[in-house]
């Protein structure tokens, strides 16, 4: 092959933008949402508004124009990806440019936006990040640690109209949409690499509880039901990961509604691992939805059902889409994990009203 | 527990950091030497549509390049984006009931050569059969992939079809599902 630039047509970059069809997705029950959990996920939304806004006042002019994009920005929107700097170029402000009160301002607004733990994942993630970095020995054209996350809104913070909360880089995208009375943490991406590592002397597995429990759920079940659980091929990362917007997949596996109680615990315990990371208020919300729709909701295992073994999972229902998958990169498959979490029913909060 | 991570975070930034066992080579942090290809599968009553994207990454990039360069001369023109695409059109077979249905190329996006180059770049391809009008009862529809063996890995799966009276069964694949068999039943209404 020659050393020549390899070069293409510009005409061709961008010209065609494939049209997906309009998939459907599982039947749903409808939801009743009591008006006090309503107002505790407004509240709670009240908190991540106000700690924007504390953020937007430590910006200058030029720095709020480049963090908060019109609501109607759908190239905003859909762009974040599991790939590090400079591999795919980010918009918002990159936390390494922030000055010291902008960057705390920064993270004060994930930490009022978030449960304690979706704030802790988030960091254990972001830190994660600046061990692969400072293991060495990185590529010159690849940038990993913790400043190279960044932040933005699109639509104007506020508790009256929706705004969407994007934070991301690699191994990390948290789309968390704002409306009346609702968050949407959909579609969002986490992962780890390392997926195990050690901090101050504690061992860190930022996804290691959906990993847990999701060992724990699978030999829960009896074996006619782990039969149809299990999937014969290796699934080599997720199937919906980012740039597949709009899609579903047919459901595969085994369906919930085989679940005894318990094991309907476990599920929703796993399931819970993503949703959660929204505020407690919009967890319990989500949560109520997903839980009232789990007789058409599917689980499907790829892979040994040894715990501490390499096993692709996916959960499929109404109004939840989880994929969990090892990356078998040459390295231990289980240090290194790929997640997708969405809703094929409300993905940035497109049920919400719009401004 | 927050403000205590965030002491723990602020310790980070000291450098107490101990990255145990975790002297990985980034070469790991991507995939290198294989390339992904995912096949979506989306089955209508009278047509199957895929969509196959390919995503090469960075070890394999310069030969995925000299599969798409033809005359080798370093660049890539638009005519070599096309004899490309229309290429791997022709190395995958769909088949319904048995019958190869011929896949004509929908619609295609070829990415920036320094994305593939960097192991990001995802080539984007949408093909259609148009199929006789499936009848009530069982079908069963077959996808095989056969571009690019000796550098791929592969994901197949189906779509959530448009219509509900299309009921997708359970797929079977081969372990690196290069193949894909998917049991449809057509049930009555409209």
């Amino acid at each position: 092959m020659s050393t020549r630039p390899f070069q293409i047509a510009a005409s061709l970059l961008g010209a065609v933008l494939l049209q997906f069809p309009a998939v459907q997705a599982l039947d749903s029950r409808p939801t009743k949402i009591s008006t006090e959990d309503r107002a505790q996920v407004t509240a709670a939304n009240d908190r991540a508004v106000k700690a924007a806004e504390a953020f937007l006042a430590t910006l200058s002019e030029t720095e709020r124009a480049a963090v908060v994009f019109p609501f109607t920005d759908e190239a905003q929107r859909a762009r974040w990806s599991n790939l590090p700097t400079p591999l795919f170029k980010r918009k918002g402000l990159r936390v390494g440019d922030l000055k010291p009160d902008q960057r705390k301002a920064a993270m004060a607004v994930l930490e009022a936006a978030y449960s304690p733990m979706g704030y802790r994942k988030t960091m254990e993630i972001v830190t994660a990040e600046e061990v692969l970095k400072k293991g060495g020995g990185n590529p010159p054209n690849l940038v990993f640690g913790e400043d190279e996350y960044y932040l933005s809104f699109v639509g104007t913070p506020s508790i009256k109209t929706p705004w969407l909360l994007q934070f991301g880089g690699h191994h990390l995208a948290l789309n968390l949409t704002f409306g009346t009375g609702d968050a949407v943490l959909t579609p969002s991406h986490t992962a780890a690499q390392p997926a195990i590592y050690t901090l101050n002397g504690k061992t860190v597995r930022p996804l290691g509880t959906e990993n847990d429990k999701a060992f724990e759920l699978i030999n829960a079940l009896d074996a006619t039901q782990r039969d149809a659980a299990i999937l014969g091929p290796v699934f080599r990362d997720v199937v919906l990961g980012p740039g597949k917007d709009g899609k579903t997949l047919a459901p595969e596996g085994v369906k919930v509604s085989s679940f005894n109680a318990a094991q309907k615990v476990l599920l929703l315990d796993l399931i819970r691992q993503w949703v959660g990371i929204s505020s407690e208020a919009a967890t319990k919300v989500k949560m109520t939805e997903i839980e009232a729709n789990l007789a058409e909701t599917w689980f499907a295992w790829s892979g040994p059902t040894q715990p501490g073994s390499a096993a692709y999972f996916r959960i499929q229902g109404p109004t939840v889409h989880i994929e969990y998958a090892p990356q078998k990169l040459g390295g231990s498959a289980v240090n290194h994990i790929h997640t997708i979490y969405r809703d094929p029913t409300n993905d940035y909060g497109r049920k919400l009203a719009k401004p | 527990m927050t403000r205590a991570f965030r002491s723990g975070v602020r310790c980070l930034r000291g450098l107490a950091l101990l990255a145990g066992a975790l002297a990985m080579p980034l070469l790991q942090a991507h995939r290198q030497d294989e390339c992904l290809q995912a096949a979506l599968i989306d089955v209508a009553p009278e047509q199957i549509r895929l969509f196959l994207s390919i995503t090469p990454g960075t070890e394999v990039a310069a030969r995925f390049n000299a599969v798409v360069d033809l005359d080798q001369n370093g660049t890539v023109s638009r005519g070599e984006v096309g004899a490309y695409v229309s290429n791997v059109v022709s190395q995958v077979t769909l088949r319904s009931d048995g019958i190869v249905r011929k896949l004509e190329l929908k619609t295609f996006r070829f990415p920036e050569p320094e994305a593939i180059r960097a192991g990001a770049g995802t080539i984007q391809i949408e093909a259609v059969a148009l199929v006789p009008v499936l009848t009530e009862g069982a079908h069963l529809v077959r996808f095989e992939n056969r571009h690019l063996t000796h550098m791929s890995v592969y994901l197949a799966n189906a779509l959530m079809p448009e219509t509900r009276r299309i009921v997708i069964g359970r797929q079977k694949r081969n372990e690196i599902q290069s193949e894909i068999e998917i049991p449809v039943t057509v049930q009555a209404g409209k």
